[in-house]
This record gives structure tokens, C-alpha cells and sequence, in this order.
């Protein structure tokens, strides 16, 4: 065996290690002007999901949502004002990734919009996510939209702070062991993780000296969303991640997140690169109403949570939604025991009973995914392709091979490796 | 009785997962009882009715994973403890599953030895390479790897002791386990190296029909003795036939090679330290410029050689009478029309085409082809047949996007009628090859075309001669006399090899001119 | 090539006779099964590589 295939082991081998051990806890849920430094000062800045883009080439979906949050800050009165802020530049757009964060489908973050923070203990990094809703980060700028927000910022928001704040914050890892275990996937489906985070935060939010009617509206949410838990796994998943970054030599995967245009992936040994290509379509289902000539490409940072082995990674152990794949049990199976071909190792803590207990498939390596030529799968929603709707649809996708293939090239650059 | 446990952090598993964990702990030897649990005060109180206390498990939480054993000693628990990672993933038995690489293949089965790969050249080179760098010999039976491939991997082969048969390579027999397209022989002590697939075949098939076997049969590929190779494999597998105590006779199968490898090889064939007999196909007369090497043309004559090297009675003679013929030729020719003249050869072997083309040209008929003896009688339309032609149809002009006449009929079948619909066409001639991984019934597939043949051409007042050899054995999966008797049924001339067939359709064609 | 050559790979390949990865035809294996030969299957599938990609590729995994 060769030097570099040596040393490509073994980094692979320190990122799988990292990324394996970490223990991320919900320490906090603040403005994200309060831990994003990015958004602390006075420019008009709005974080979002995926690679860079600029506002000519935003995808519908997430211009909506990215005009949602112009409104949610007072930065205009009306969507047209807005739109004019984007258009001429006064509003930066940056992606989340660059800033520890990450989001559900368009993704943005502005600087009083909330974020769960996640501390990873194994580590000491942080890491952000927005709350995850059905409306404004589908692209939909309507009034209630943006009245789910206000109450994120008014309301719940700082219900959950001082409810963490008073119990010392909540581990998620056992959280998410449980929730594995019990047919979850935490990608499309988060109802047992939702269930046991409201569990846990009950007694606390009644306890920790708010007003009723603010700890109820609160316990609410967290008794009626089913995926609720999706911006704490994704938290999570970051934090994992990000202290996986910038391992030399390292070929596996540190994120993959899309904005509707395009597919992009980042790879530890080339911290900072992104390798992307033309945002695929998604395979799924519709909701009433909708059909596949609506939808978008695909889009979001929620692929974050495939980087970890949760999502299409973990799908065979989430019978609930099977359908997405085709619907039987054994095509699910199948997909996910592919996803061990193209990866490190798998999880020692986060375990699928359907697959005999064996661990989630971990750490996806660019050359196994070439060699095997097995892509990635991921669970994802479907927004529209025009901006100022909701949620549409679920399904599957898998990622550009070309992404793939330009991490290999720029890799074989960086690390001078002979042709 | 020494008891005492750990405590891990943070790692939640179901309770009745973690039974199972116990379960295993406490199948090792020393070990009395053994407990995995989740720290919640209930577990705790009832591990302190066990007999485990202490501080360490005091400050478990409901978050995290104790674990505690009872044994007849520290080290046992120790040890037990310290394996604590494998008893939480340990057979985990799920259903097989399939090797998706050569590296995952060689860990089901590490004791491999041989890598068959026959993937689309394109990819061929690259996985014959992980084989040998795993260590495996080659068997290569994809085409369209370049010549710098192939160099580079029978040089990496070289340097570790290490045989790559092929690209381009259809058949070898190793210890009496045929690979690729092969015929089943029964062993004995000729070795075989040849460049040629069908050749190999039916040497080996008809040592077989003499009552001997064969050690060895080695497949070195196509290029192997061209100038650029330079016979890696083939110095290889001579090398390892003579030092092989099974080996008494080595036979060498190829096609001529150009002067200057024909000179080395002529070099290390009389170096060989066993009795050696060379077949290079089409060159001229019998009678060898090297000493002690035999030399022959024709496979049949290779094998006849070889069989009465090792004392045995060849059942097709090294040098047919062809007087014996007469009355059959005589028989056939008289129901021919005036117009038919020619014979057209419809190959699967593309062995047996070059084979034919030399058996004809030796009687002073100029022979086209698509694969030609003579670059100057190639066919400028290969669907085209022009005077005496013989077609290798397992050219690639003909396979693009079709199954290999070996397995499928097709191509062959859609030839014949054409052929057929000639009128100066008075001879068929065709081979047949039976064996591992050939069509079952490659007679059968063919009965139907050749009726519907004879009788478009007894229509228009014509009879159309079909002249055959069949290569297999007794032991071939298709059997042999079943397939010659399939064939005589139907009124082919059914000749022991493909080198007589051709000689018989000389003896037709010659009276006709 | 005066050593000898039955302790080498090759020389053992014909003294234990073979036992097989077997990559592409599936007939292949099917036939070396039937003989008795201890023969494993690989599920191939072709590289998701173009000629540049697949040289780097080699060197890398």
C-alpha cells in the first residue's frame, strides 16, 4: 500500500473517529445575533441553505423564503420592496455553512430569527439550526408565515431558553439512539425523537417560572410537530461534522446541502472547497393538490444528517416511511445497507434493530461512492418551484456524481498526487 | 468471587438488546454473571442486590450504559471489560451479503487464488491490476484492453510470480477445472500454452478422444507472442508446465508471430527441459528449423503429435488419407447444379476460420474473409461473401451490440439463409463447440437453419453440400455423439476436426472448378 | 527462469488447482461452481469514473 493510500486511511479512519464520538447537547435557543458573529452587526445579511448563489440564479422557493425574511426583520413593507433590496445587493446572502449553521429546505437565518444551539461535548464546537416550520422555509412570505416566525421570536423561542437554561440544557445522543431504535430515520421522520423531546421538556417549561399561556403555547408545538426534532438533528449533525473539518488527507464527506439550484458537497481534506453541480429533481410523493410539474430541484441543509449515517442511511429502520422508496420493507433494506458500502465504518452508539443492531453506516468517502458507484441517498421534502408556497411533497434523491468526481480531481491537486 | 463494572457515558441501548449483550458476556470462560444496563435508579438498586457497589456506579445516570461482571478473577473481568465494544456488535449475523468489489469477493473467499474477470474492457485493466495486487493470478477474459495496459499488467504479473491469461482470452484448463469456454477432459500429462481460445478447445478435446488427458491448459491471450508483449505468459506458463510433475508433453498453440518473436520463441522452446510440440497455425509445411522442437500446423496434428508422445493412439491421424473420401465427395457433388462452385465457411471460432484458410489455401484456393490469412483477400463488405469465403463471425464487426455465435445461434442462423439464396454456393461449412458456457444445444440451434438451407437450394434444382466438425467430448454437458448425430441426421458430413472438415470441403470444391 | 517455479503464485494455482473471484458474466462462475470450484461472485458494477478520474481513483483507493 502507498504512502498517500495510507494516509487517506488513516485520516478517514481520525474523521470517522470524530465524528463517531461526538455528544452534542441543546444548550440554548437564541437569537442568532446573539452566537452567529456573521449577524451580530448592522448590514441587512441573510443565511441559507446550500453552496453559494446569488440572488439571479436563487430558485424560486428559497427567493420566497429569502423575501420572508426581509419582511420578518421590518428591512421592507411589502414583497416587492424586498425583492428590490435582493436585487440591487443591499442584502448579503451567504451560505449557512460558512457560519456553523445550518437549515431546513431554503434554510435562511437573519439576526432575530431564533437557533437552537447545540454543543458538541465531545469536541467543544458549537453549532446552529433554525427552527423547522412548513410554511416560510417552503418560500411561502404570506402572513402566516411570518406570523409562525414572530411567535418562534416572541413566544417559544425564549420559553425553551429559560426552560433549558433552567435544567442545564438536554444531551440529545440518547435522544437519538432512542429514537432510531424506535423507527425513526431523523430526516423525513422525527415523530418518536419529537415525542421524547417533548417528554423531556415538559416538567422544565412548567417549572422554570414562565407565564402560562407561554408555557402552554409552547408545550403545544412541541405535542403537535412531528418534526420538530428535524432542526435539533440537523444541530446535531453540524456539530458532528464541523469537528470532523479539515482533517489532511481525508476523503470523506463534511456536508452536503443544496439551494435549490445547486448540489453541493464538501470533503474534510479540502476544507472550504465546495464541489457542486446542477441541483438534481426529487423522487417523491405529493401532497393534494400538487403535482411533479410543481416542484423544485432539490434543496436544504437537512442532508447533513446522511453526512452522519441518519436519513436514507438509517431508511431501513424506519418502516413508517417506506413508501418513499418504493414501499417495501426489503428495498429499504437494500438502500441501506448499500450506504455501508460507500462508507468508513458504521456507528457504535446509533444502532438499527431491522438491521440486527448493526450501526449506521458513517462517513461517506468520496472514492468508494466513485468506485462502487453508489451514491448517496437522502430523504427530503419537496418545495415549489415558485416562490410563496408550502410544503409540496417528500421523497428521495441522490447527489451529481459530478460533485463526486471534482472533490476527486481537486483532492488529486491538493495533495500533489501524481497522475 | 471478584465483581466490578463501567460505567459509559452518554450511550443509550434497549434494555432487551443489552440482554443480549449480557448473554454474550457471560458465555466467556470465568465469568459467573455479567449485567449491561441503563443507569436509572431501579438498575442501580438492583445491581446493589447483585452485590456491585461502589462510587464508580453510584454516579451513573439514567443516560448511560453500566455494565458489570462477576469472575474468578480482576484479569478475567478485566479482560472481559475490555472487550466491551465487541460484545455490543458481536454476531450480528444477517443475511449474506454480496461482495460488491474484488477486495470484498477475496474476503469471502480469502483462500482464492484466480481472478476471472471478464467486465467491459474499458474496466478490465483496472481490476485485473487490484487482483494482482491482491495477490491473484489472472484470467482475463475481456477484449478491448489496450496493448499499454496489457504490458504493464503481465510485468506487475512478473515481478510477483503471478500468470495474467489474456485479455482476450476464452479458455484454460487448471488441475481438470475448465475456465471460460473449456471441454471436459480428463486429466492426464499434456500441458498446454496457447494464444487461442477454440484452439485449446480442440486439442484438448481431441487428446481427450484418444484416451489421454491433459495436465494443464494455459491461456495466454491473443497478443501475448506479438512483439509489444513479448510473451510474458507464455515464458510463464512454460516455465511453471516444466517444472509441473504432471506435465510430460507441452504443446504451444498460436497463431505465427511476427520474425523477432518468433526467433525468441523458437529460443526457449528448445531450451525446454520436456519434449515440446509447436502448432503455429498456417505456417507452411510440417518440419521444425528448431531442434528438438516438433513443429506442426494444424491442431488436429497437434494433437495427434502430442497423444503419441506420451504413447498413445491418436483417433484422428496426423495425416488424413484423403482417398478415403472419394465416394462421399463423389456423392455429394453429383446433386449439385453447374453453377455452384464455391464454399463459404459461416465460423463461431475464429481459430477455426484461420485454420480453414489455410487448409484451402494450402490446395491453391484463394480464400476472402473478414478475418483473411492474406490482408489482400479481405472483404471489402463483410455481409458480402465474394468466390470462397469463410467468415469469422465472432469478429466484432459482427458481435457489436450481439451475443457471441458461441452462445447465440443467431448471427449464424441469419447467414447460413443467406448464403443459401446463392447460386453458386455449393458448400457450407461449419464448426460447432460444445463445452462449458457454450450454448446447450449448439446443434439444435441450428438444425432448423441448415433443413430450411438444403431444401431452398434442392428447390431451385441445386443441393447444397454442409460440411461440419464438432468440438467437445463424451463429458461435455451437450454429449458429444448426440450433437454428431443431430448433424448426420440432417445430411451433414460430419468430419472428426476442423482442419479435416476443411480438407473435405477441398476435395468438394476442387472437383467443381 | 532456471528456479523453480512451484512455490511461486502461479505454480501453486496449478498444484492446488483453482478457487475463483469471479467479476462480470455470472455464466462464468456458474460453470467453475458446477465443477466443484470453490468460486465467489462479485456484484459489479462499472466505476463511476472518465479516464482522468479513474487514474486518480487507482492511486487513491
Amino acid at each position: 500500500m502507498s504512502t498517500v493510500k495510507e494516509r487517506i486511511e488513516q485520516a478517514n479512519a481520525e474523521v470517522f473517529r470524530r465524528i463517531t464520538a461526538a455528544d452534542p447537547v441543546l444548550v440554548d435557543v437564541a437569537p442568532a445575533h446573539e452566537v452567529i458573529p456573521r449577524l451580530a452587526g448592522d448590514g441587512k445579511v441573510v443565511l441559507h441553505s446550500g453552496p453559494p448563489v446569488t440572488w439571479p440564479r436563487m430558485c424560486g422557493a428559497q427567493k420566497g423564503a429569502a423575501i420572508g425574511m426581509a419582511l420578518f426583520e421590518g428591512w421592507s413593507k411589502t414583497p416587492d420592496q424586498a425583492q428590490a433590496l435582493f436585487e440591487t445587493g443591499e442584502v448579503v446572502l451567504e451560505p449557512n455553512h460558512h457560519h456553523g449553521a445550518v437549515g431546513p429546505m431554503a434554510g435562511t437565518i437573519t439576526a432575530s430569527l431564533p437557533v437552537f444551539v447545540v454543543k458538541n461535548r465531545g469536541y467543544g464546537n458549537r453549532a446552529y439550526c433554525r427552527p423547522v416550520e412548513s410554511r416560510q422555509q417552503f418560500g411561502d412570505y404570506g402572513p402566516e408565515a411570518l406570523r409562525t416566525l414572530a411567535t418562534w421570536r416572541d413566544v417559544w423561542g425564549p420559553a425553551l431558553r429559560n426552560a433549558l437554561r433552567s435544567m442545564g440544557g438536554v444531551p440529545l445522543k440518547p435522544l437519538i439512539s432512542r429514537a432510531l431504535e424506535m423507527g425513526d430515520e431523523l430526516h423525513n421522520r422525527q415523530i418518536a425523537a419529537s415525542s421524547l423531546f417533548a417528554n423531556a421538556m415538559t416538567i422544565p417549561l412548567l417549572e422554570c417560572g414562565l407565564p402560562k399561556e407561554q408555557a402552554l403555547s409552547t408545550l403545544r408545538l412541541l405535542g403537535n410537530h412531528p418534526v420538530f426534532f428535524l432542526g435539533l438533528a440537523m444541530a446535531s449533525a453540524k456539530a458532528a461534522t464541523d469537528a470532523a473539518r479539515g482533517v489532511e488527507y481525508s476523503t470523506v464527506v463534511t456536508a452536503m446541502a443544496r439551494n435549490g439550484t445547486e448540489f453541493g458537497i464538501q470533503v474534510s481534506g479540502l476544507d472550504g472547497e465546495w464541489f457542486s453541480a446542477p441541483a438534481p429533481p426529487v423522487d417523491g410523493l405529493m401532497l393534494p393538490g400538487y403535482a411533479a410539474r410543481d416542484a423544485g430541484l432539490d434543496m436544504g441543509d437537512s442532508a447533513i444528517t446522511e453526512v452522519v449515517g441518519w436519513g436514507g442511511f438509517a431508511l431501513g429502520g424506519a418502516p413508517g416511511i417506506l413508501s418513499l422508496v418504493g414501499g417495501t420493507v426489503d428495498q429499504a433494506l437494500t438502500v441501506t445497507r448499500d450506504m455501508r458500502e460507500i462508507t468508513v465504518g458504521e456507528s457504535p452508539d446509533y444502532r438499527i434493530p431491522a438491521l440486527d443492531f448493526r450501526g449506521a453506516a458513517v462517513g461517506i468517502d468520496v472514492r468508494k461512492v466513485l468506485q462502487k458507484n453508489i451514491l448517496p441517498v437522502i430523504d427530503t421534502a419537496i418545495a415549489h418551484r415558485e416562490p410563496g408556497h408550502p410544503i409540496i411533497g417528500a421523497g428521495w434523491v441522490r447527489p451529481p456524481v459530478a460533485c463526486f468526481q471534482q472533490a476527486l480531481v481537486s483532492f488529486a491537486h491538493r495533495y500533489q498526487v501524481e497522475r | 468471587m471478584i465483581r466490578s463494572g463501567i460505567v459509559r457515558e452518554n450511550r443509550y441501548f434497549d434494555s432487551m438488546f443489552l440482554m443480549q449483550v449480557r448473554q454474550r458476556m457471560e458465555r466467556e470462560p470465568g465469568v459467573h454473571q455479567a449485567a449491561a444496563v441503563m443507569g436509572t435508579d431501579t438498575n442501580k438498586g438492583l445491581l446493589g442486590r447483585l452485590g456491585f457497589t461502589g462510587p464508580w456506579l453510584s454516579a451513573a445516570g439514567p443516560n448511560d450504559l453500566i455494565v458489570a461482571v462477576e469472575g474468578e478473577s480482576s484479569e478475567i473481568i478485566r479482560a472481559v471489560l475490555d472487550r466491551l465494544e465487541e460484545f455490543l456488535t458481536q454476531k450480528v449475523k444477517e443475511r449474506e451479503e454480496r461482495p460488491r468489489t474484488l477486495a470484498a469477493g477475496l474476503a469471502v473467499l480469502p483462500q482464492a487464488n484466480l481472478a476471472v474477470i471478464s467486465v467491459p474492457g474499458r474496466f478490465a485493466a483496472r481490476e485485473a491490476r487490484t487482483a494482482l495486487e491482491h495477490g491473484l493470478n489472472v484470467f482475463l477474459f475481456s477484449s478491448n484492453v489496450s496493448v499499454e495496459d496489457e504490458i504493464a499488467l503481465k510485468s506487475l504479473a512478473h515481478e510477483q510470480g503471478l500468470l495474467v491469461m489474456g485479455p482476450d482470452c476464452g479458455t484454460a484448463i487448471i488441475r481438470g477445472m475448465g475456465i471460460g469456454f473449456a471441454n471436459v477432459v480428463r486429466r492426464g500429462s499434456i500441458g498446454i500454452v496457447g494464444s487461442s481460445g477454440t484452439g485449446i478447445q480442440e486439442v484438448t478435446c481431441l487428446v481427450h478422444q484418444s484416451g489421454q488427458g491433459v495436465s494443464h491448459a494455459i491461456g495466454t491471450g491473443s497478443r501475448d507472442l506479438s512483439e509489444a508483449v513479448g510473451g510474458v505468459s507464455t515464458w510463464a506458463a512454460l516455465g511453471v508446465l516444466e517444472d509441473d510433475p504432471d506435465t510430460k508433453v507441452i504443446v504451444l498453440v498460436s497463431k505465427p508471430p511476427g520474425a523477432k518473436p518468433l526467433a525468441r520463441l523458437g529460443g526457449r522452446l528448445q531450451k525446454c527441459r520436456k519434449p515440446v510440440l509447436a502448432c503455429l497455425l498456417g505456417t507452411g509445411k510440417p518440419g521444425s528449423p528448431w531442434e528438438q522442437v516438433h513443429l506442426v500446423s494444424t491442431l488436429d496434428a497437434a494433437a495427434a503429435r502430442a497423444v503419441e508422445l506420451v504413447g498413445g493412439r491418436p483417433s484422428v491421424p496426423d495425416s488424413p488419407d484423403p482417398t478415403t473420401w472419394v465416394a462421399s465427395v463423389i456423392r455429394e457433388r453429383a446433386q449439385m447444379s453447374s453453377e455452384q462452385k464455391y464454399v463459404r465457411g459461416i465460423f463461431a471460432g475464429g481459430t477455426f476460420c484461420y485454420e480453414a484458410q489455410h487448409v484451402l489455401e494450402q490446395g491453391g484456393i484463394a480464400v476472402h474473409s473478414n478475418a483473411p490469412l492474406d490482408p489482400r483477400l479481405a472483404l471489402d463488405d463483410p455481409m458480402r461473401s465474394v468466390g470462397h469465403t469463410l467468415l469469422d463471425l465472432g469478429d466484432e464487426q459482427f458481435t457489436e451490440g450481439r451475443a457471441h455465435p458461441m452462445m447465440d445461434a443467431a448471427l449464424r442462423i441469419e447467414r447460413l439463409l443467406l448464403e443459401a439464396r446463392h447460386a453458386e454456393v455449393a458448400v457450407v461449412m461449419l464448426d460447432f463447440i460444445l463445452g462449458h458456457n457454450a450454448s446447450p444445444d449448439p446443434v439444435g440451434d441450428l438444425l432448423p437453419a441448415i433443413s430450411q438451407a438444403k431444401r431452398a437450394v434442392a428447390g431451385r434444382g441445386g443441393y447444397l453440400s454442409v460440411v461440419a466438425s464438432v468440438c467437445g467430448t463424451d463429458g461435455d454437458p451437450q454429449g458429444l455423439q448426440a450433437q454428431v448425430t443431430g448433424l448426420e441426421e440432417a445430411g451433414v458430413i460430419v468430419l472428426p476436426s476442423n482442419a479435416q472438415a476443411a480438407l473435405y470441403c477441398r476435395a468438394l470444391v476442387e472437383g467443381l472448378r | 527462469m532456471s528456479e523453480p517455479l512451484e512455490n511461486t503464485p502461479v505454480g501453486l494455482l496449478l498444484r492446488e488447482g483453482p478457487r475463483a473471484v469471479n467479476l462480470g458474466l455470472a455464466g462464468f462462475a456458474d460453470a467453475l461452481r458446477a465443477q466443484g470450484v470453490p468460486v465467489v461472485s462479485v456484484d459489479w458494477t462499472p466505476p463511476l469514473v472518465d479516464d482522468q478520474t479513474a487514474a486518480i481513483l487507482d492511486r487513491l483507493l
